[in-house]
This record gives structure tokens, sequence and C-alpha cells, in this order.
């Protein structure tokens, strides 16, 4: 059963199995598992629902609807920007597609450092097979790559590091290169489009436009949420109350780590909300002859592992490269400087190529919420996930040099950066990675709420239930006890299927 | 050392304090009226604000009817944001206009100085060893960057041919 909050102006009051907050990767699948296991599911979001002619492809209008804050969420100081995604699916409905399992090194490292059981390769295999499957995952190819992600691959090659092509959830794809503003063609298949119809299918109450504010408790145990349906504009119009004999955060590692503390819940371990990773990004771009027109095609289709490992010994390479482009706005506000000479940056826009060098963390952020109840989030690199981002955005650039760029730019504040030669790489430093001098970017948030059997170590156990509150379960990103150092949806929708077991016998 | 949100917001709030102290207030100026289309941006606020979207976005196509837009859009998407983030965001427009002195840059208003001038307050607002000002550097560009490259003459500009705005 749908409810459109936004159009709906009585309260609403249901009384289900499991209450699921949040409806993207983690709580879509959750709520699916959920109901097609025939127990009774309320799956509360506080975006709208959408339909696939929704998706208009306007940037700005996208990034208002479809994005945390109006597409405004930042970090405190604004030194880094934090996308997340808002409306039924989550940050799946504009992400751009790619599916990688957690790397067998680094979920031994969860059971030794974390004590995370039940969470090998081979246990969660059954769920990683089951998710990939499910929504289509495959290998793409050489006739998936536009012309930025073609000279990404031509300079990798160039300079013999190792790279190849990204496994992606969609089917018919048209390359119209939209997947960061949601897809007009339906072509993702992602929470919004298998996910959640199969929870309706079911018998699940999808609830849109509904902003969980609480999670209720009884003597030691989650008993449901209540919070505000919201109109239009995201005003409180109406209330809600769920009853539920388990809940499960699936609102993100922000959202559920927000709610955590809005909720009061008790935090024996103390870690709820400190433990923050992001993957911050920095773009490098390179200036060619030939026009790239990086906007049109698929976003990202070829990566570079030369710098990422996981090895025990690896400390020291701990950086992904991956072709990156954003639309006009995206790219504007990631420009140095104003003015004229921003302006003429930005007529160069046809022929540029960008990569951008996420760092796999080890950065603790935090996120909390402030008096007014808008959540903060802070965070800026430690000194050694700065030289990370600075190695990654010198091979980066590098890479773009190899490829055949005339130039490359580092777009640092007020003035760029610019690199004509593999000489002007040292210029790039950890030193030079300062607040607000780089633009920095995540679209990873993970880890608020860390999984782990040892209540003094982590906030839930392995199964996904919280230490010290009965029925009260998480089931996305906040999950992870560590950054993942790898595109993480496949991991959160495959965790949620691997907890689902444990959180219907609880119901 | 960053400061932190709440010495941004008191500092900014002191400006504007200092600003309606100072009778410069949006209700306070005579015979000034806010451009038609704005129901959050006083008169004042409209024009700090579009003197800092016109260097901010020198070197595109902006002509009359796009700065109009600029802050017709602006202000529209605060009223949309809410609270806190409009309170700040004024109290932001009224730090641009009276902190040129902390640079030695003078004491006229941001809004009142030529163009190369409020180049220079911008710029140091950009390069300050204070995060407060770099910060408002950073939401202040950004916001007038997202209302201007979201206009088809902007994108034309560029040679995107991305949806139009609809
Ligand atoms: C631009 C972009 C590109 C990306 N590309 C990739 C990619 O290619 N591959 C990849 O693996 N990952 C990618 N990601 C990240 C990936 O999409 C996320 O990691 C993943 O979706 C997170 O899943 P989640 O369940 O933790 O949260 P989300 O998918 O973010 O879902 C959380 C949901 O909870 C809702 N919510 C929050 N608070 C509340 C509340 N109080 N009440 C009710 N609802 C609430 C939110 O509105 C949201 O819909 C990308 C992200 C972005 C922003
Ligand atoms: S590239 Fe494919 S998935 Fe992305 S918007 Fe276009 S059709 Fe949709």
């Amino acid at each position: 059963m749908i409810v459109r909050g936004r159009e709906r102006r009585r309260d609403l009051r249901l009384d289900v199995d499991a209450a699921v907050v949040g409806s993207g990767a983690g709580g879509a699948m959750m709520a699916r598992e959920l109901s097609a296991r025939g127990l009774r599911v309320a799956l509360l979001e506080m975006g709208g629902h959408h339909r696939p002619a929704d998706f208009t492809a306007v940037e700005a209008d996208m990034l208002e609807e479809l994005f945390q804050e109006r597409g405004a969420r930042a970090t405190r100081d604004l030194s880094v920007r934090v996308l997340q995604g808002r409306g039924v699916g989550g940050s799946t409905v504009h992400n751009t597609c790619l599916c990688k399992r957690a790397p067998a090194e680094l979920l031994a490292r969860w059971k030794r450092e974390h004590a995370v059981s039940g969470a090998s390769p081979a246990e969660l295999d059954p769920a990683y097979a089951a998710t990939e499957q499910e929504l289509g995952v495959r290998e793409l190819g050489p006739d998936d790559l536009n012309r930025n992600n073609a000279l990404f691959r031509r300079g990798v090659e160039a300079l013999g590091y190792r790279g190849g092509f990204l496994h992606h959830n969609r089917a018919g794809c048209r390359g119209a290169g939209y997947c960061e503003l949601g897809c007009p063609f339906d072509a993702k298949q992602n929470a919004l489009k298998v996910l959640v119809p199969a929870a309706l299918e079911h018998g699940a109450w999808v609830v849109s436009d509904a902003r969980v504010e609480r999670v209720e408790t009884r003597r030691g145990r989650a008993r449901g949420v209540s919070g505000s349906l919201l109109d239009a504009l995201g005003r409180p119009h109406a209330r809600f109350e769920v009853d539920a004999r388990v809940v499960c955060l699936a609102a993100s590692a922000v959202g559920s780590a927000a709610l955590h503390a809005r909720s009061g819940l008790p935090d024996p371990s103390g870690l709820a909300g400190t433990t923050l990773r992001l993957h911050p990004g920095g773009v490098v771009a390179g200036l060619f002859d030939e026009e790239v027109v990086g906007w049109r095609g698929v976003p990202q289709s070829y990566e570079c592992t030369e710098f990422l490992s996981f090895a025990e010994d690896a400390a020291k390479r701990r950086v992904w490269l991956v072709p990156v482009f954003a639309h006009p706005i995206g790219t504007a506000v990631q420009l140095s400087g104003f003015g004229a000479a921003h302006g003429e940056l930005m007529r160069r826009y046809r022929h540029v190529a960008a990569v951008t060098a996420m760092v796999h963390d080890t950065t603790r952020g935090r996120v909390r919420v402030e008096a007014s109840g808008r959540i903060r989030i802070d965070y800026w690199p430690n000194h050694d996930d700065r030289a990370q981002l600075a190695l990654g955005l010198r091979e980066g650039a590098r890479i773009l040099l190899a490829a055949g760029a005339r130039r490359v730019l580092v777009p640092f504040e007020p003035d760029p950066l610019w690199i004509d030669d593999a000489a002007g790489l040292a210029a790039i430093d950890a030193a030079a990675i300062r607040r607000h001098r780089l633009p920095l970017t995540a679209v990873h948030p993970m880890g608020t709420l860390p999984l782990g059997d040892d209540p003094a170590r982590a906030v839930v156990d392995s199964r996904g239930e919280h230490h010290a509150v009965g029925g009260l379960f998480v089931c996305d990103g906040s999950l992870f006890p560590t950054s993942l150092g790898v595109p993480p949806q496949l991991s959160i929708y495959s965790f949620a299927r691997h907890l689902a077991p444990h959180v219907a016998a609880a119901c | 050392m960053g400061w932190t949100r709440r010495q941004v917001l008191k500092g900014l709030g002191g400006l504007l304090a200092a600003g309606s102290a100072l009778g410069l207030g949006a209700a306070t100026v005579a015979g000034e009226a806010a451009p038609s289309g704005l129901r959050l941006l006083g008169a004042t606020e409209a024009r700090i604000l579009r003197a800092a979207a016109e260097r901010l976005l020198a070197g595109t196509p902006l002509d009359e009817a796009a700065l109009a837009e600029v802050l017709r859009w602006i202000d529209g998407y605060l009223r949309r944001q809410g609270e806190p983030l409009r309170t700040e965001v004024r109290g932001l427009l009224w730090g641009l206009e009276l902190s040129a002195p902390l640079f030695g840059e003078g004491w006229a208003r941001f809004s009142r100085r030529d163009a190369d001038s409020r180049d220079a307050v911008l710029r140091a607002w950009s390069t300050s060893r204070f995060a407060l000002f770099r910060q408002g550097y950073a939401g202040l560009k950004g916001l007038v960057l997202m209302a201007g490259y979201r206009q088809p003459a902007f994108l034309r500009s560029i040679g995107y041919d991305g949806p139009p705005h609809g």
C-alpha cells in the first residue's frame, strides 16, 4: 500500500511487525525481505515517492528534490560536500550503479579487530550472489566507455597501472548520462525500481514524505517510531505513529546516527555517531584539444586500482581512481575562483576529462544533532588521509597527462594549480590540501553505528541488533566498522539481505 | 584553526545586529524597495546579493534579466530551505557588506564599491586565515553559481546540451 505523505493531511497510525526507517539500499532490501516472509512491514521514507517521469534531468530541480538538504548537505564548516539521497530508493536513485563486493582481506580484518562474526566472504556469498542476480549486475565492456572513461583507460594503460571495467546494475541503459540526477529511462536496477515494488507486492506499507523523529522504546525494547508527514516543501503537516515489534534503522550513516541521537537511545560503547567514514574525494581535470563531452554516456565504467590495496602492509595505498563528470552546477561549484577567470574555465567544459581520487579513509568523523534540529557533520581528513588524497590527485593528473591532456587543473581556491608535465606533479602534496582550499566531496557515508560482538567496541551485534535496545536493528551503511574502500551499495544491499533472517526471527 | 559554527553565527549575527543598529536593515532604508518577486530578502540584502552575484558571475552571459532571475531563485531557495540556513545566509550577506575594513580595504560598504574593489573583498574572504570567511565565501559562491548555471543562456554558453530548464 502506497501512502504519499505530502498528499495526506490526516494523521496516520499503523500497527506492524517491523518498521523500517529509510528506503535506500539497506531499507528497501530489508522491507522486501521481511514482507516476503509474510511479516507486516511499514517502510518509512522522509523524501518523495517518484516515478521515472519525475526525473526531468534538470540539474537544479533534481538536486533540490532528490538530495538531502536540497543538495546543500555538507560538513559543518562547508569544507566537504556530502551528497546523499532523499526519497523512496534513497541514494540508489541517483547513484552511478557501480557494484563491488567487500574485499576478503577487509572482512577478515573486521573479524579479527572488530569481533564481527558470521560475515566471512563464504558466509556473505549467498547474499551477494542473490543480490547481484536480482539487480542484474554485470561487467561493463569497451562499448560502455564514454569519451571521458576511454581517455582515462588510455592513460591507465599507457602507464601500465592496474585497471579494469566496473560492474553495474543497469538494464536497457541508453547512455544518456543523467544517472546522478535520477534515470529518466528507468534503466537502473535499484531499490526504487526493483525492491520497493516487490515489497509492495508482498503487502508492505510504503509511506513517503514521512520523517521519523523518534524511535519509541519501552523497558529497553524498541516498540515503534513516530514522526511527521511532510508537505511538498518538506514542512510538517500531519503526524504519524507506528507501533512495531522491531525497528530497523536504514536512514543512512548520517540519518540513522542522527535518529539514534535524537531519540536519546542508550550508547554503552559511546561510539554512536562518532565513527563516520566518508571516502572523501577530490578531483583533477584535464584539458584536451578534442571534445570530450563528458556528461554523455555511462559516467563511470572503468577504474584504476593501482593505488588501492587491502593487504596488511598496504597502509600507503588507500586511494581509488575513477573517471568522474558533473553537470554544469556540480562543475561550477568545484572550479576555482570566480568571475571572468571562472567563466573562462567553464567555457572549456566540452573539452574536459576528469578523475576523482577517493580515499579508503581512517578519519573518524562525527554526526550530531544541533539544538535547531539540524544534522551536524564534522569531518576533515587526517594527515594520512590527506597524504592519500594528494597521492591520488597526483596519479589522477599523471593519468590525464598520459592520456594526452594538454594541461591538468587542480581546483585549488582561489587560483587553480596548472600542471603541464610530470615535473609539476610534486606540487600536489598533503600540505596543499587544506580546508576550503580544495573542494572535497563525499558520496559514501558509512560506519556511524558499527557492528561487532563486543558491546564495548560496537553499537550493534553481528546480527545487526542494538547492544542495549532489544528489537532495534541497523541495516544500512552505518553498520561498517571501518571504511569499505569500494563503492558500498552492493554490500549494503547484501548485508541487509544477510541480516534479514535475524530480524524476522525477532518479530 | 577553524571557527565553530556557533562562532560563525555569533560573528555574522553580530554584524547583522550592527547593520540594523546602523540603520542599514531592510525596513529602515528609506526609499529603497526590494526588487519585485522577492519575498524573503529585504531591499538592502537584495542589493548586497546583487553586488556579489555581479562579480561572482562576471564572465558569463549575465544580463539584467539573468541577474534578476539569480536573485529570485535564491530568494525562493532560501524560503524552501527554511531555518536556520535562511538566517545564516542573511547574516552572511550583512557580513559581506560590512567586512571590508577588517581586510584593510577601506570603509565603504560592499554594495557601494566598484567592481575591482568588490573582487578584492571577495578574494580576501576566499584566502582569509579565518575559516569563517572562507566558509562564507564557499557558501555564497555555491549559491550564486547554482542560481546562474541553471539558466538556459548559461548552459548554452558552455556548450551543455542537457535538458534546458523546464
Ligand atoms: C552521486 C552519488 C553516486 C553514488 N554512486 C555509487 C555507486 O556507483 N556505487 C555504490 O556502491 N554507491 C554509490 N553511491 C553511494 C550509495 O548510493 C550509498 O552508499 C547507498 O545508497 C547507501 O545506502 P543506505 O541504505 O545506507 O542509505 P541511503 O540509500 O542514502 O538511504 C537512506 C534513506 O533514508 C531516508 N531517511 C533519512 N533520514 C530519515 C528519517 N529520519 N526518516 C525517514 N527517512 C529517512 C533518506 O531520505 C534516504 O532515502 C553514490 C552516492 C551518490 C550520492
Ligand atoms: S546513462 Fe543509463 S542509467 Fe544513466 S541516466 Fe542514462 S539511461 Fe539512465
